[in-house]
């Protein structure tokens, strides 16, 4: 993709760090070379870089420079999921650009002093605090992925360069020291109060001035002072000093005592050595401790520390090496609580039994449980699962298991906050314990059906307004009932859900568990989002559901179903209605004779019988234009295909569907929904509205923390409470890939514009004006050649045929539904090779889709030089290749590897199996992994459609038609001709008229 | 440092000063000679003491306290320091604990003067006076300095902080592992450009690296974690009064910070479709897809580009207001109509 050979590189301008923007201009993503442009663009930038023989040497470049704390605000807003598309220079550095953002929330930023050691001026600066276990593991995996081009800019005459550390801890440095400062004194904060030469260092961390001058003697040493108070917190592990941590071990008896022992740290976290092995003389450790510098000196300095947050530390200060101190279970508390964390946060290792952490579950806590009984009596609810009000309570927990009022009274009076309940140590917090008697003196109550489940799902809920300190969520009564049958709608067995009778089709074993989850979930009231990836046939799953509930309904009611999707893809559900459930009616609602009113709607749906089960096919825009009169209804089923039309919101197509009246929702997509989330909620408060909250508060707990930042907290809890209403299956899933046939090939029906509709009609009419008048040989089968040549260049692009030169998406409805079709592809990271026929064709899609999809889009045809061929295939098959590549039928010759491919299409058709198959093969050759699938755009109710039916029942007869090219057309008699070549009812759908 | 109070250490070594009744005024007017900066160029080596003392009219003395080096104690000292960890970590540390001076006292000797004859003062402007007001300012001066680094005491009494730990490192030597040779951190900050060449272009994989990112707003009080876990800082400083100072900084940070963020989630509304507006269907949708594509509209620019009267075009923008499908902000000539999802001005920014 384009974006990698645009590099970031670490540079300082006139003596201030920066990032520098360089390499190929037509390459850069408009993302990077908007944000750098607001920087200053250096003309001679001197860089190291490999020559061809591979031999480093200085390289002039030019490019845009950002000074690093401005380069934080351009780069951090980037999205993760964009990242792939960069050079991995540029990764690393937008993620330094995300990681200082979210060192700055949370203020883990010191001050400190740089300068000379002697001199008693120095400069007062701000420096990164990586005092998180995390932050630690996540610096040292950037600065181990940092290429060299990250950092090639040389420090001196002598070619020498800052190391991956450095150069990660002066940007951050200098990003947080710039973020951290006004522009002018006159903006500056004003310190708070205090001692003199702290509001003196303040004056010079706020403002654009940063020497410091000490004053007077008493202030000489000042710098070393607090440089040397500051050291823990910013040590990184690396240059040698070990760090120190401390591990909290719990007795294994009531009355014994806990151990706090004393660890070093060296190797970058690595090496733990227990202070108590710091003598040992077994080689393995002495060989740890002896690559530390001044390991006991480190330990011992920072244990006089340290005794100073936790004082029990002291105690063990006598001794002439201590290794450990024993506390009471008092003391130990206190470690848990706070002196852990005021250590930790100090730039101390700490390891306490997570089962007594904050978040652990031996730990007495509050457990709501959502859906229970109200003992006032009256269930709140009735027949409809979660719908309305559903009552909660509170109780008290130990791990899972419930306590008792009088076990919980016995704990809570112990008023030990450690105390030893069926021979495991539990944390009886006093706060937690206030905390649970105020709830639960307050009894019960009820909250909104839609939030006790969403409660239910996900497992907790917020007591404090930041969120730190929660509670457990149980489902009881309809709560847990709802989450069991959420529960088994995954888990149901093919075999316990026969196919129902009606279905003409085989359903593949995953698309059978597909249809059990969709009844399942659907059948308790919820709305289902199946989201499989293209090509696994979401369309007959659905059938499956649609057929099985008819059969179900039987004769006594008039099952009615709507399906709104596109408009370009309506012809296809008719045909795939009448193919997979011919029990069922498809009724197209569209065009200007459509039904205005519900009784010659319900006239026109169900036909002569109206008791027939009757689908109902309708676009997006006209869902919206009928709003009312499809409100009429209450559907049995109502299904949104291509569902992500819904992703706006505020549109108001996504309103209209809201207001559908539907027994069941179903969206089908073929998007990664889970990537998209503003998208997701959308579609999943069509679905099951109120569900997942609101949208304000979903974007604000969920899309910017994943997508901007990658948060997995938010992601994990996003999937517990989405995941059962989201099914995606994906072709290279494991479960799903032996199930698949080797190539799944489908037909892509799309209808034609208005314009396309009336070219046909006229070169139709004029040809056979023609043919009729000749005799049977040469001259009318080229005519009828060039009838059907015609054909098929307008159902491809009116430009095709008038050779106007105006590419407009709009004017053809194939390479609208295209477009649609190869949106989803690229979505889903795959790779799609393009075959036409037609070399103008070909040049129009490498015009459409360069621009669509903002970078080049290789064409490769007869016309171009072998070598060429031979890069673009190169090019393609790399890692970081366009995603899509047009390829002319004619241009193949033999020997091309494209199996990058994993989608091929037929924009227009050869009518030779053989042909479309070699092609087809280019993309599957040995070594392809992920599974191909075949989409062949067939224009609906033209000739194309006509034809594409005659070789779909012969395909299988061998040899047929096999060398006959289109040949075979020309020899048929005016009738059949002229029948293939009407135009059928649905030929045209436009959006307007 | 702190008015009125003195630091322990300051106590420590002034109190002969301050107990001699006799000195009372004399104290007085040192401190006041100290406080205004006249005590210069206070040189600290072994076992003297040097200033210059410049007085309000220019007139300048020489100073110089002089106190016996301890010589013969520090042996034993070392070998109690090498033993008992505390002891240990103060000296690590740079404090001079109240344990440590002990530890002096316990081997004969005092680390602070027992009284003035302790301590031999000489004043160029008063040969005669050895408790002088200028020798007592440097001595308050002196006693500054020690509680900003109280390793100058040391110093003072013979050996400096890195002398002490070398040699206390030496006596440890027998009994650990440690290098002999106390090495310290190299300068590993830079290395020869050749060793870019391993993975020029690309180096391994890149880690997905996931933040929790929150607009955290720490309440001044809860400002600045890690300043705030370290313990007493320069001069005993303690940290919560660091934290005071330097919080209110965070101010300027946070602004900035919450543009980012602001970015980020309106870069996330971008990312939504906003309305093509060759697709759209009637007038509503052209206008909406309009403010998409200019970010703003107003009354005169749309009369301008329908060829309607303003007042017309006004009233058109409200409809859509009142459909919920653009916002308002602004009054009379400033009213703009923005698309729904875009980045409103702060006073008007709740969501419905």
């Amino acid at each position: 993709m384009s974006g990698d050979r645009t590099y970031i590189t670490f540079l300082r301008n006139e003596g201030k760090p920066g990032l520098l923007l360089w390499g190929s201009e037509s390459d850069a993503p408009p993302r990077l070379r908007s944000s750098f442009a607001r920087g200053r663009w250096l003309r001679t930038a001197s860089l190291l870089a490999p020559d061809d023989r591979g031999t480093l040497g200085r390289a002039t470049v030019q490019g845009w420079w950002l000074p690093a704390d401005q380069s934080v605000e351009e780069l951090a807003s980037i999205p993760l999921t964009s990242l792939r598309r960069f050079s991995h220079a540029a990764r690393v550095w937008i993620l330094a650009a995300k990681w200082a953002v979210y060192t700055i929330d949370r203020q883990q930023v010191v001050p400190s002093f740089a300068g000379a050691q002697d001199a008693q001026d120095w400069c007062a600066i701000w420096r990164v605090a990586p005092v998180q276990p995390d932050d630690r593991t996540r610096l040292a995996s950037l600065a181990a992925a940092m290429p060299g081009v990250a950092r090639c800019w040389p420090v001196d005459d002598a070619d020498r360069v800052l190391t991956p550390g450095a150069a990660l801890q002066e940007y951050l440095d200098a990003a947080v020291d710039g973020l951290l400062r006004s522009s002018s004194s006159a903006t500056m904060p004003l310190p708070g109060p205090g001692p003199d030469w702290v509001v003196r260092l303040a004056e010079r961390l706020g403002g654009p001035e940063r020497r410091f001058t000490a004053k007077g003697p008493h202030e000489l040493h000042l710098a070393d002072t607090l440089n040397h108070w500051v050291a823990p917190a910013l040590h990184l592990g690396e240059g040698g000093r070990p760090m120190v941590g401390f591990r909290l071990s719990e007795p294994t008896t009531a009355t014994g005592h806990w151990d706090l022992s004393y660890h070093l740290f060296g190797g970058g976290g690595s090496d733990r050595v227990a202070a108590s092995e710091l003598a040992s003389a077994a080689p393995e450790i002495r060989d740890r401790v002896l690559k530390m510098v001044a390991p006991q000196d480190t330990l011992l300095e920072a244990l006089g520390r340290c005794a100073r947050v936790f004082s029990p530390i002291g105690r063990s200060l006598t001794q002439r090496l201590p290794a450990q101190v024993k506390v009471d279970a008092h003391e130990a508390w206190e470690f848990l609580t706070h002196a852990s964390l005021q250590l930790e946060r100090a730039g101390y290792m700490v390891e306490v039994p997570a089962a007594l952490s904050r978040v652990g579950h031996r730990r007495v806590r509050a457990r709501m449980r959502v859906g229970v009984e109200s003992e006032s009596g009256g269930a709140a609810t009735g027949t409809g699962l979660l719908q309305g009000i559903v009552n909660f309570r509170w109780e008290a927990c130990l791990g899972d298991d419930t306590l008792t009022a009088k076990e919980f009274l016995d704990l809570a009076s112990t008023k030990a906050p450690l105390v030893m309940h069926r021979g495991e140590w539990v944390a009886v917090d006093p706060e937690d314990v206030a905390r649970l008697q105020a709830l639960l003196g307050e009894g019960e109550g009820t909250l909104d059906a839609a939030e006790a489940l969403r409660l239910a799902l996900s497992g907790e809920i917020a007591l404090s307004d930041g969120g730190e300190i929660s509670a457990e969520v149980v489902g009881d009564g309809v709560v847990a009932q709802a989450l069991e049958a959420l529960r088994q709608g995954t888990e149901v067995e093919p075999r316990d859900l026969p196919p129902p009778e009606g279905l003409r089709a085989e359903l593949r074993p995953y698309q059978q568990r597909g249809y059990a989850w969709l009844a399942s979930v659907t059948s308790i009231g919820f709305g289902a989002c199946l989201a499989d990836d293209m090509g696994l046939g979401k369309t007959v799953q659905l059938l499956a559901l649609v057929t099985a509930i008819s059969a179900e309904a039987g004769k006594r009611k008039k099952p009615r179903y709507l399906v709104v999707c596109p408009t370009s893809v309506i012809g296809n559900w008719r045909r795939e209605i009448n193919r997979f459930a011919p029990g069922l009616r498809a009724h197209i609602h569209h065009g200007p004779s459509r039904a205005q009113t519900f009784k010659d709607l319900e006239d026109r749906v169900g036909g002569d019988d109206p008791r027939r089960p009757a689908v109902i096919i309708t676009s997006y825009a006209l869902a919206r234009r009928d709003c009312d009169l499809l409100q009429s209804y209450e559907f049995d089923c109502l299904a949104l295909d291509e569902a992500q039309n819904i992703k706006n919101p505020e549109a108001a197509q996504s309103q209209a569907v809201r207001l559908l009246r539907a027994k069941r929702r179903i969206a089908l997509t073929g998007t990664p929904v889970e990537n998209r989330l503003t998208e997701l909620w959308s579609i999943l408060d069509f679905l099951n509205p109120g569900l997942i909250g609101g949208r304000t508060a979903f974007k604000k707990t969920f899309a910017v923390p994943i997508e901007r930042f990658g948060d997995e907290d938010a992601a994990e809890l996003l999937r517990k409470v989405t995941g059962p209403f989201i099914l995606r299956r994906v072709k290279t899933d494991p479960n799903i890939a032996p199930e698949l046939p080797e190539k799944v090939e489908s037909t892509r029906y799309c209808p034609l514009t208005r314009e396309q509709a009336a070219l046909y009609q006229a070169t139709v009419d004029e040809a056979f004006a023609d043919i009729a008048e000749l005799e049977v040989g040469m001259k009318r089968r080229g005519r009828i050649l060039a009838m059907i040549t015609a054909i098929k260049q307008i159902c491809n692009h009116p430009a095709h045929f008038l050779r106007d030169g105006k590419f407009g998406v709009k004017r053809s409805g194939k390479l609208t539904r295209f477009l649609q079709l190869l949106e989803e592809v690229v979505a889903n990271d795959g790779h799609a090779l393009v075959f036409t026929q037609y070399r103008e064709m070909g040049d129009i899609l490498e015009t459409v889709l360069s621009k669509q999809l903002g970078e080049p889009i290789p064409f490769l045809h007869g016309g171009l030089t072998r070598q060429a061929r031979e890069r673009m295939v190169q090019d393609f098959q790399a890692v970081t290749g366009p995603p899509v590549m047009v390829v002319s039928l004619r241009a193949g010759g033999t020997g091309l590897n494209l199996t990058r491919a994993n989608h091929v299409f037929h924009y227009d058709r050869w009518w030779n199996p053989a042909v479309e198959d070699q092609a087809t093969d280019r993309a599957f050759r040995i070594g392809q992994t992920r599974d191909v699938t075949v989409h062949r755009m067939v224009s609906q109710g033209t000739m194309e459609e006509q034809i594409h039916q005659i070789l779909e029942e012969k395909r299988n007869l061998a040899g047929l038609v096999v060398d006959a090219g289109e040949t075979w057309l020309s020899e048929l008699d005016d009738d059949t001709l002229r029948s293939l070549m009407t135009l059928g009812q649905d030929a045209v759908l436009e959006e307007a008229w | 440092m702190t008015n009125g109070e003195y630091s322990t250490l300051e106590k420590r070594w002034l109190e002969s000063i301050l107990e001699a009744n006799e000195l009372r005024l004399a104290v007085r007017r040192a401190k006041v000679v100290a406080r205004k900066g006249w005590v210069r160029n206070i040189k600290v080596r072994p076992g003297l003491i040097t200033a210059q003392v410049t007085s309000d009219t220019g007139a300048s003395c020489d100073v110089s306290v002089r106190m016996e080096p301890i010589d013969e104690i520090w042996d034993a000292v070392l070998e109690r320091l090498a033993n008992e960890a505390a002891l240990a970590a103060d000296l690590l540390g740079g404090r001079v604990t109240d344990r440590l001076a002990f530890v002096f006292e316990e081997e004969g000797h005092d680390l602070f003067p027992f009284d003035l004859r302790d301590v031999k003062n000489f004043c160029s402007g008063h040969p005669d006076d050895p408790n002088c007001i200028d020798a007592i300012a440097v001595h308050f001066d002196f006693a500054k300095l020690i509680t900003a680094h109280p390793m100058t005491l040391f110093e003072f009494r013979g050996r400096s902080q890195a002398e002490l730990i070398e040699a206390m490192r030496e006596l440890r030597q027998t009994d650990t592992v440690e290098a002999t040779v106390a090495v310290e951190p190299s300068t590993t900050s830079v290395e020869d450009g050749t060793a870019l060449l391993d993975g020029y272009w690309e180096r391994g994989v890149v880690p997905h690296l996931a933040f929790r990112v929150e607009r955290t707003h720490l309440s001044e009080t809860d400002a600045l974690p890690v300043v705030r876990a370290l313990g007493p800082g320069p001069g005993e400083t303690p940290p919560e009064d660091v934290v005071r100072v330097l919080a209110p900084l965070m101010r300027t940070a946070r602004r900035r910070m919450d543009a980012i963020h602001d970015r980020a989630e309106s870069d996330a509304v971008e990312m939504q479709e906003a309305p093509d507006p060759i697709a759209a269907e009637s007038l509503d949708d052209l206008l909406v897809a309009a403010a998409h594509q200019h970010g703003s509209l107003t009354s005169g620019f749309v009369a301008k580009a329908l060829g309607i009267d303003p007042r017309e075009a006004r009233q058109y923008l409200k409809w859509l207001v009142d459909e919920g499908r653009l916002a308002v902000v602004g009054r009379a000539r400033g009213t703009k109509y923005l698309p729904i999802g875009a980045d409103l001005p702060a006073e008007s920014a709740e969501e419905g």
